[in-house]
C-alpha cells in the first residue's frame, strides 16, 4: 500500500499546495504552543516560555520551507514566482509583448496548419479497407517524353481493363472509376451539373465506378443496397450519395432510397448512401454506375478513360502481382501492337496518392519552416534587446544571491509565457490557414476532407511553443546573466566587450532573418513570374462566351454515317437557339472532351519502322469547330463543306508541325497515321491552357466523317452574356435532335481554363502570404535592432551633434548600419534561394530557380524595407538633443 | 512532476536516515503528533538525542512521501486539533529492514571498538 499512500500524499501536495502550507503552519503553531506550555510548566514566565519555544524551533519559515521542499513544492513555488514575474513583465511592456506574440503566432500557427495538412493527407488512414493491399494500375508512355513536365501517368483504356479483369489471377477484385477528364492527370473528377428541384445549379464531383467498386473498397453503404447484386450493364442509371451530400441535398431524408437525382439532365435512381467519411477516390460526392451503352462503346484501345484499382488476392505479394502484370502485358502487346507505346505502372494506392501530394506539401513545409525560423530569430533578438535594459535588474538579483541558473530560468519563463500566448493566437492562425488550404481545391491535395485541427495538431502547437519559447529565451537569458555577472565585477570595460559580443549575435540573427526572407520572397517571386508567363501565353482560343459539353450517342461506333447525321442534326438545332453565335459538334472539345491518341505518325522522311512513340491526339471535327473556339488558322485553310465528305484530309496544330515537320510548311504534305494517309490542308494554333506548364500535344484534326465516333463534344459560342444561361435551351435542343443521346459535363470553357491555372494561383497566394508575413516580421526585427542600437548610442550621437554633425550625417550613419545587415543577408539568402527554390521547379513556367530578375527585385524590395525600418530610428537619432543625450547615463 | 531536491534537507546531529528510523520506531507505539514524537525520542534517549524541529518536520514529510506513514488531523487530549501520524504496513516493513541493518552495523562497530 506504500505506493498508494505515497501517491495520495504527492497528489495532495501538488494539487492543494495551499492546504499543505496551512497544515504546516498549524502543525508548527501547535508544536510551539505545546513547547511553550512545557516551559511554563517548568516554571518559566509565559513570555519567556514562548520565546524559549521559538528559540528551540528555530526560524519557523525555514522549517516550513524545508517541509515544502520535501513535499516537492519548492519547485512549484519558484515556477509560480517566475510566472507572476513573467506576466508582470509582459504587462509592463505591452507593445513589445504584442509584437512578440504576434510574431510567434504567425510562425507557430502556420507550422501547425501545415502539420494538420500533412497529417490529413499523408498520415490518416485511407477510407478503403487495407489500402496496403491495393495497387493502382496505370499506364505510362514507353518512351519517356522529352519534356519531363509532360504528364507521365495515363488513364487506362476500357479494353485493357476488361483484359485485366478476365486474365489476372493475382487480384481478387479489379475495379475501375472514370473521371471524365482524368483525375490521374491532376484534374478534378468529372463535374456534373445537378439540376435539382430548386432552380440553382450545383456542381457535384461525380465518379463513375464499376459495380464491384464498393465490394472492392470493402466499405458498404450505410443505407440501401448500393450496387450489390447489380452487374455493370444495369448500374448505368444508379447513383450512390456520400453522407455529406445526403445531408446537404436531402437533409438526411429517411426515404432517400429509390428517389431520383438529376445529373446533367438525366435521372439516376438513388440506391445507397455511403458512411460518413467515405469519399474515395478523390473526394467523390456521388458515385454512379460505369456501365450502360455509353460505356460499352468505349472499345478503342487508345481512348484512355479509366482509373483502375486492383485488390491483391490473399497470400499474393505485391511483387508477385506486378510480375504477373508484366507478363500479361507483354502477351497482350504481342497481339495488340498499340500497347507497345505504353508501360505499366502499379504503385500502391496510398503511395500513388502521397507522391502526387508530396511536392506541394514539401514546398509548403519549407515555407513554414523558414517563417518559423524567422519568427524565432526575431523574438530572440527582441529578447536580447530587452535583456540589455534589464541588465541592471539582473545584476542586482545576482548580487543578492540568486543563482545564475535561477535567473536564466526566470528569464526563460518569460519567453515561454510569450510563446504560450503565441501558440494560443497561433491556433487561430492555423485554423485560418487550414481553412484556406482546404477550400482551395486548386491545390492538388487528396483526401482534403480529413484535414483539420485535431488534438494532435494542438499537441504539435504546444510542443512548438515550448521548444521555440525555450530556445528564444535561453540564449538571451544566458547572455544577459553572463554579462551582468561581468559588469557587476568589472563595470565599464567588461560591459563594453560583452555588449560588442552580443551585438554581433543580434546582427547575425537579423542577417539570418533577411536571408530567409530572401528565400521566401524569391519563391513567391518565381511563382509570380510563372503565373504572369502563363497569363501571357495565348491559350490558342478565345475562352470567353463558350459553353462546352459531352454527348454520349446511343449509336454503334461503326455506324459513322448515322453518328455524323446525328452530330449534324444536333449542331443544326443548337445553331437555331436564339443567342447562339456559332455551334459545333465534333468528337471532342479542348480541355474536357474524351482524348483519343493515335500513334505511328509517318511523314515522308521517316522510315516505316521507326514510328514508335510518334503519337498525336486525333479528333474528328465539323466545319465550325475552329470558328466556334476562336482558334487561329496559321497556314492553309480550315475544312470546307466539300472537305467534310472526304476521309483523306487533315489539319494539324503547330505542335504537330514543329515535332514532325521541324517547322517546315506542312501544307500539301502527306502524313500516315495508323496506316491511313492524309493530306495536310491547314495548320492551326496549338490550344493549351494558361495553366498547363507543358508544351501542347501534337494534334491532328480530320473531318468528322473520317473519324470513329463514340462520343461527341459540343462547343457553343454565345452572342453575349453568361453562357450558362443557355443550358436549358441547349439541353432541350440536344434532346429534340437526338432523344436517345446523353448530354453531360456541361459548363463554360472559362471554368475549365481557370481550373487549369488555379494551382499556380493558389500556391502563389499561399507562398505570397508567407513571404509577406516574413517580410513584415523581418522589418520589425530590423527596426527593433537598429532602434535599440540608436538608443544605446544616444550619448555618442549627442556628442557628435554637439561637435557639429548635421542631422543628415547622423541619419545616414544609422541607416548605413541597417543596410550593411541587409546586404549581408541578401547575399546569403540569394545563394540559399537558388538551392531551396528547386522544389518549386515543377510549378514554374518560363523561369528557372535563381532567376536574376526575381533575385534583383527581391534584393531591392528588402533593401527598401530595411531602409524604412532604419529610417524611423535614424530620424529619432537626428532629433537627439545633445544636452539631454549627454546627461543620460 | 518530479521535484529533485539535491541539497541536504537539514543538518542533524543524528546520522542521516536514522531520524526516520527513530520516528517509525516511535510510531509503533501508536499514532502520535510531532511534538510527542520529539518528546518521546528525547525521553527514551535520556535527552541525548535532541531532535531539532527543523529536522523533525521535514523528516515527517519525507516518511509520508515514502508511504511509510500517513497523517490525519484529529482532536488531541486537550481538545485542540493536532496532526497525528500513523505508521503504515510499508513503514513497519521498512523499519524491520533498517533496524536489522542498524543492529548489524552497531554490533560491528562495537566489536571493532573493543578490539582496537
Amino acid at each position: 500500500m506504500s505506493m498508494l499512500d505515497s501517491l495520495r500524499y504527492r497528489v495532495r501536495a501538488l494539487f492543494h499546495p495551499g492546504a499543505h502550507a496551512r497544515d504546516a503552519e498549524r502543525e508548527l503553531r501547535f508544536h510551539l504552543d505545546l513547547e511553550a506550555a512545557q516551559h511554563e510548566h517548568d516554571g518559566d514566565a509565559p513570555e519567556d516560555a514562548e520565546f524559549a519555544a521559538r528559540r528551540r524551533l528555530g526560524n519557523k519559515t525555514v522549517v516550513a520551507e524545508g517541509m515544502r521542499r520535501v513535499a516537492g513544492l519548492a519547485w512549484l513555488d519558484a515556477t509560480r514566482q517566475d510566472l507572476t514575474f513573467a506576466l508582470r513583465g509582459v504587462r509592463r511592456a505591452p507593445g513589445f509583448s504584442l509584437v512578440a506574440i504576434a510574431t510567434l503566432a504567425l510562425g507557430i500557427g502556420s507550422a501547425t496548419a501545415i502539420y494538420s495538412v500533412i497529417d490529413g493527407v499523408l498520415l490518416q488512414p485511407l477510407s478503403i479497407v487495407h489500402p496496403d493491399r491495393v495497387l493502382e494500375l496505370q499506364w505510362t508512355p514507353s518512351t519517356p517524353p522529352t519534356d519531363p513536365l509532360q504528364l507521365t501517368v495515363l488513364p487506362v483504356s476500357v479494353p485493357q481493363y476488361r483484359r485485366w479483369q478476365a486474365q489476372l489471377r493475382g487480384f481478387s477484385i479489379i475495379s475501375a472509376s472514370m473521371p471524365t477528364h482524368g483525375e490521374s492527370l491532376g484534374r478534378a473528377p468529372s463535374r456534373a451539373l445537378l439540376s435539382s428541384l430548386d432552380t440553382h445549379i450545383r456542381q457535384l464531383r461525380v465518379s463513375k465506378v464499376s459495380a464491384n467498386f464498393f465490394a472492392f473498397a470493402g466499405v458498404g453503404p450505410q443505407r440501401g443496397p448500393g450496387f450489390a447484386g447489380v452487374n455493370d450493364a444495369d448500374a448505368g442509371r444508379l447513383a450512390v450519395l456520400s453522407d455529406e451530400q445526403w445531408q446537404r441535398l436531402y437533409h438526411r431524408d429517411a426515404h432517400i432510397i429509390g428517389r431520383t437525382i438529376q445529373l446533367d439532365g438525366t435521372g439516376y435512381e438513388i440506391v445507397g448512401v455511403m458512411p460518413h467519411g467515405f469519399s474515395f477516390p478523390n473526394e467523390t460526392q456521388v458515385w454512379t454506375g460505369l456501365g450502360g451503352p455509353d460505356f460499352d462503346r468505349l472499345v478503342n484501345e487508345r481512348t484512355l478513360v479509366l482509373t483502375v484499382f486492383g485488390r491483391l488476392r490473399d497470400g499474393v505479394s505485391p511483387e508477385a502481382a506486378r510480375a504477373e502484370l508484366r507478363t500479361n502485358f507483354a502477351a497482350a502487346s504481342a497481339i495488340e501492337p498499340v500497347l507497345r507505346d505504353y508501360k505499366i505502372l502499379s504503385p500502391n494506392v496510398r503511395k500513388a496518392l502521397v507522391e502526387r501530394a508530396s511536392l506541394p506539401l514539401m514546398a509548403m513545409a519549407i515555407c513554414v519552416g523558414f517563417l518559423l525560423l524567422i519568427a524565432a530569430a526575431n523574438v530572440t533578438n527582441m529578447l536580447l534587446v530587452r535583456g540589455m535594459s534589464r541588465r541592471h535588474e539582473v545584476a542586482v538579483r545576482l548580487a543578492l544571491g540568486a543563482g545564475r541558473a535561477r535567473v536564466i530560468r526566470q528569464l526563460t519563463t518569460e519567453s515561454l509565457v510569450l510563446a504560450g500566448a503565441g501558440a494560443v493566437a497561433g491556433l487561430g492562425v492555423a485554423w485560418m490557414v487550414t481553412r484556406f488550404v482546404v477550400d482551395q481545391h486548386a491545390i492538388d491535395l487528396p483526401r482534403r476532407g480529413l484535414i483539420g485541427l485535431d488534438a494532435s495538431a494542438v499537441i504539435v502547437c504546444i510542443l512548438l511553443a515550448v521548444v521555440i519559447g525555450g530556445l528564444c529565451g535561453a540564449l538571451p537569458a544566458a547572455s544577459v546573466s553572463r554579462d551582468a555577472v561581468e559588469s557587476a565585477l568589472r563595470r565599464e570595460t567588461a560591459r563594453h566587450s560583452a555588449s560588442v559580443q552580443r551585438r554581433r549575435l543580434r546582427d547575425a540573427l537579423v542577417a539570418c532573418e533577411v536571408a530567409m526572407s530572401v528565400v521566401l520572397l524569391a519563391g513567391a517571386g518565381l511563382l509570380l513570374k510563372s503565373v504572369r508567363g502563363l497569363m501571357e501565353l495565348r491559350p490558342g482560343l478565345t475562352a470567353e462566351g463558350l459553353l462546352t459539353g459531352s454527348i454520349g450517342t446511343s449509336l454503334p461506333e461503326s455506324d459513322t454515317i448515322a453518328n455524323r447525321a446525328m452530330a449534324d442534326a444536333i449542331a443544326a438545332r443548337l445553331r437555331a437557339i436564339p443567342g447562339v453565335a456559332v455551334a459545333s459538334v465534333s468528337t471532342t472539345y479542348p480541355f474536357g472532351g474524351a482524348i483519343t491518341f493515335a500513334s505511328g505518325v509517318q511523314t515522308p522522311d521517316v522510315p516505316v519502322t521507326d514510328t514508335v512513340g510518334r503519337y498525336t491526339a486525333i479528333a474528328g471535327i465539323d466545319r465550325d469547330y475552329f470558328r466556334a473556339l476562336g482558334v487561329r488558322i496559321l497556314r492553309g485553310r480550315g475544312f470546307t463543306t466539300a472537305d467534310l465528305g472526304r476521309t483523306d484530309v487533315a489539319i494539324v496544330n503547330e505542335a504537330f508541325a514543329q515535332k514532325y515537320f521541324h517547322d517546315r510548311d506542312p501544307i500539301g504534305q502527306r502524313v500516315r497515321i495508323e496506316h491511313v494517309s492524309f493530306e495536310i490542308v491547314g495548320e492551326v494554333e496549338s490550344t493549351r491552357t494558361s495553366g498547363s506548364r507543358s508544351a501542347a500535344d501534337p494534334a491532328t484534326f480530320v473531318p468528322l466523317g473520317a473519324s470513329r465516333i463514340f462520343q461527341l463534344g459540343m462547343v457553343v459560342r454565345v452572342k453575349r452574356g453568361d453562357p450558362l444561361r443557355l443550358i436549358p435551351s441547349v439541353q432541350r435542343a440536344v434532346h429534340d435532335a437526338a432523344p436517345a443521346a446523353n448530354l453531360f459535363d456541361l459548363g463554360t470553357l472559362s471554368t475549365l481554363l481557370a481550373y487549369e491555372a488555379a494551382p499556380q494561383h493558389a500556391y502563389l497566394f499561399l507562398l505570397g502570404g508567407f513571404a509577406i508575413a516574413a517580410l513584415i516580421v523581418t522589418a520589425v526585427g530590423m527596426y527593433g535592432v537598429i532602434s535599440y542600437a540608436v538608443s544605446q548610442r544616444t550619448r555618442e550621437i549627442g556628442i557628435r551633434i554637439a561637435l557639429g554633425a548635421t542631422p543628415n550625417t547622423v541619419r545616414r550613419r544609422v541607416a548605413r548600419e541597417g543596410l550593411g545587415l541587409t546586404v549581408a543577408g541578401v547575399a546569403a539568402g540569394g545563394a540559399l534561394s537558388i538551392v531551396a527554390t528547386r522544389v518549386l521547379r515543377s510549378m514554374l513556367f518560363g523561369v528557372a530557380p535563381g532567376d536574376p530578375t526575381v533575385l534583383a527585385v527581391v534584393a531591392i524590395l528588402l533593401a527598401a524595407v530595411a531602409l524604412l525600418a532604419s529610417w524611423i530610428p535614424a530620424r529619432r537619432a537626428a532629433a537627439v538633443d545633445p544636452l539631454i543625450a549627454i546627461r543620460t547615463e | 512532476m518530479a521535484a529533485r531536491v539535491t541539497k541536504p534537507e537539514s543538518q542533524s546531529d543524528i546520522l542521516p536516515g536514522t531520524l526516520e528510523m527513530l520516528i517509525l520506531k516511535t510510531l509503533t507505539i501508536g499514532p502520535m503528533h510531532g511534538y510527542s514524537i520529539a518528546q518521546h525520542i528525547a525521553r527514551l534517549s535520556k535527552d541525548v538525542l535532541r531532535v531539532e524541529q527543523g529536522s523533525l518536520y521535514p523528516a515527517l514529510e519525507r516518511v509520508q512521501k515514502k508511504g511509510w506513514a500517513t497523517s490525519r488531523w484529529r482532536a488531541s487530549p486537550t481538545g485542540r486539533q493536532a496532526r497525528y501520524y500513523t505508521i503504515t504496513a510499508a513503514g513497519r516493513k521498512h523499519l524491520g529492514e533498517t533496524s536489522t541493518a542498524y543492529q548489524r552495523a552497531a554490533l560491528a562497530i562495537a566489536r571493532v571498538m573493543r578490539r582496537a
